[in-house]
């Protein structure tokens, strides 16, 4: 099955450190981090914007 | 923010230097996906998903997939049978699938599908898409 390189975890791991120290606003979805398949991106998208906790702006 | 966008154009608009360089590090592989449509019902072995080759059949395919199967309740009423066929990936380099024309994309489908299917059929109808920078994942240089 399709995969990241090896190194890929360490490389996210130094992304998301950045992030943090520069307190970047970012947000990062889509298949280039944590799963190539539709079905992982449309999980992590969830994941990530539950995260975030935008409920009181995006109520159905 | 929030980026939904490939790393790559990600980096394009990040200044942030070692960021940016993280970002361009996530390699990305090109794709062709070829669709297609036949007259024939039921031009499959066996009703599936579809299939997936392994890389040491030396096949140009990396799958197939039986669309007529998997959406055989909404396409009911339809007739003839539907095939996605994906090609490149991580050997589209070294399969130079980046020279072929549109119609010596067609035959090498064709003769791969008569291999593994035993599908003599012409497609009625078919496009092919070229995606570049499809899918992440490392390039294979396999000797």
């Amino acid at each position: 099955m399709k995969n990241y390189i090896v190194g890929h975890e360490d490389n996210l791991d130094d992304i998301y450190a950045i992030i943090q120290r520069e307190k970047l606003p970012l947000t990062l979805v889509g298949n280039s981090y944590r799963g190539i398949g539709v079905n992982d991106v449309i999980y992590d998208s969830r994941v990530e914007m539950e995260y975030l906790n935008l409920d009181q702006t995006f109520q159905k | 923010m929030i980026s939904a966008v490939p790393s790559f154009e990600l980096a394009k608009y990040i200044q942030h230097d070692t960021l940016r360089s993280c970002l361009n590090r996530i390699p990305f592989v090109n794709m062709i996906v070829v669709n297609l449509l036949y007259r024939k019902q039921d031009i499959y072995p066996k009703e599936a998903f579809g299939y997936l080759i392994p890389s040491r059949e030396n096949s140009h395919l990396l799958g197939v997939l039986f669309d007529t199967c998997v959406r055989y309740q909404t396409d009911k009423h339809k007739h003839g049978s539907q095939l996605t066929v994906m090609l490149g990936g991580a050997w589209y380099d070294q399969l130079r699938l980046g020279q072929f024309t549109d119609e010596q994309l067609l035959q090498i489908v064709s003769n791969e599908l008569k291999k593994h299917m035993n599908l003599d059929e012409q497609p009625a109808v078919y496009s092919i898409n070229r995606m570049n920078k499809a899918i992440p994942v490392k390039s294979n240089k396999k000797n």
